[in-house]
């Protein structure tokens, strides 16, 4: 085995994902031992792993907390309260969950969601505003289109959610750039944000005729759906994902959860 | 995954009553604890959800066993959390007088640490440019390198491979680099 730099993350990858020969093994458990900076590197990467896995429970507990802490309504009585002989009612992690998608959506965006998503905040819309998390665009840094002041106006307009303003320049980098995927996906949720529903599935038809197999789409058609109150149609997409393990997959399983 | 303990069971279920029991228990005791050793109550706030975590973060392991009370465990954590916190903020020690009460089991400080390290780790993944960050993004969510591939635009399976091991190789150097990183190990 010849470990060097350009090769360790290689290695150290083959060594964690199980996929080394016996004798390889042995050699890269001794540099382990005697590298004490590849060693450090293994640490880091394992680490970094367990600290990714345990984020949601931390957010889960951080949120509870914080909701504790900022006076919401106390579900504690003397009869439920924790005592050696109590069985506890947990909270659904739904419900923990959908506390810090709502502190989180509200704190990204109040205006989106007085503005844009109030007057669909009824029955399936709840669960639109709660979960229609709109991650922003990152264009300068692809290098895609050329020009860049259109790239840059693209991309403050629609980080900024003024849709209307986006909505021309998204058509105009399409123009230059029609198979851009981040691109093709905002048009969609652009076209969502303004309630052009179904020129909105049209645009995520689109995007899944490009490529299926990337399902993020599919996570914003189904909150088009939602949008829109068709429930049934919503479903069907998000059980997709679950079952397909997609993109979002475990927050589409929460949020089906909150349709039983 | 159920503890007997019911307090760590609801840190570990997430269970809003039992947290809030938690809350109201212990949080004005620790205020109390950490108040005479120069701990304000906002601080004895974060040290208290701080400790929570930790706790949280070992009653995850399957050999996780309370050494003592909760009470007893939540507040060495607190107070071994306030020493290094008041080392930080006001670069000045403050004296523990619990450490004869724990199991070499809870080895708490050796956690307090690696929570940090896995606050910095977050902290650093931020700081790499934005497609690194989306490419470990969709990496945790376990998307394939192909899938992965298609996202960021790049041709191959190997590609987004290739890109992947640089994209760790800086945040294992801004990681490595960060002077906060050699206090924590």
């Amino acid at each position: 085995m010849n470990l060097n730099e350009n090769n360790k993350y290689e290695i150290l990858d083959d060594y964690l994902s199980g996929g080394m020969s016996a004798d390889d093994l042995d050699k890269f458990r001794a540099f382990l031992q005697s590298d004490a900076d590849l060693a450090m590197d293994y640490q880091i990467v394992t680490e970094l792993k367990e600290a990714k896995e345990f984020a949601p429970l931390e957010a889960d507990i951080r949120a509870t907390l914080a909701s504790i802490k900022g006076g919401a309504p106390s579900a504690t009585s003397p009869q439920l309260a924790v005592s050696h002989n109590a069985n506890p009612t947990p909270i659904s992690k739904t419900s923990s969950r959908r506390f810090l998608y709502t502190s989180i959506a509200m704190a990204a965006s109040l205006l989106l969601l007085i503005g844009v998503f109030l007057p669909n905040m009824l029955d399936s819309g709840d669960s639109y505003a709660q979960y229609a998390m709109i991650e922003p665009l990152n264009l300068t840094t692809k290098g895609t289109v050329t020009d860049l002041t259109l790239t840059k106006t693209l991309q403050e307009a629609y980080n900024a959610q003024d849709y209307d303003q986006a909505l021309p320049q998204i058509e105009a980098y399409l123009a230059v750039a029609p198979k851009d995927m981040d691109v093709l996906l905002a048009k969609g949720i652009t076209l969502m944000e303004l309630n052009r529903f179904d020129e909105a599935h049209a645009a995520f038809d689109y995007i899944k005729s490009l490529n299926p197999r990337v399902k993020k789409y599919q996570w914003f058609d189904a909150q088009c759906y939602l949008k829109q109150g068709k429930l049934p149609e919503a479903q069907s997409l998000l059980k997709d994902l679950v079952a397909s393990k997609a993109y979002n997959h475990k927050q589409a399983q929460e949020l089906l959860a909150t349709f039983e | 995954m159920k503890h007997s303990d019911p307090y760590i069971n609801a840190l570990l279920t997430n269970d809003q009553r039992g947290v809030k029991e938690i809350y109201d228990t212990y949080l004005p005791r620790l205020e109390a604890i950490l108040g005479k050793m120069g701990c304000n109550k906002d601080e004895a706030w974060e040290v208290f959800q701080e400790s929570l975590i930790v706790i949280l973060k070992k009653a995850q392991s399957p050999d996780f066993q309370l050494s003592s009370s909760f009470y007893t465990f939540l507040v060495s954590i607190a107070k071994f959390k306030w020493f290094n916190e008041s080392k930080k903020k006001h670069n000045k020690n403050v004296t523990i007088d619990e450490i004869g009460t724990l199991s070499d089991k809870d080895d708490i400080l050796e956690s307090i640490m690696k929570l940090e390290r896995f606050q910095l780790y977050q902290q650093k993944l931020k700081e790499l440019d934005p497609v690194c960050q989306k490419l470990f993004e969709l990496f945790f969510e376990k998307v394939s390198l192909r899938d992965i591939a298609v996202e960021l635009g790049l041709n191959t399976e190997n590609a987004a491979k290739q890109k992947k091991y640089k994209c760790q190789k800086k945040l294992i150097e801004k990681i490595k680099r960060d002077v906060i990183f050699k206090q924590l190990l």
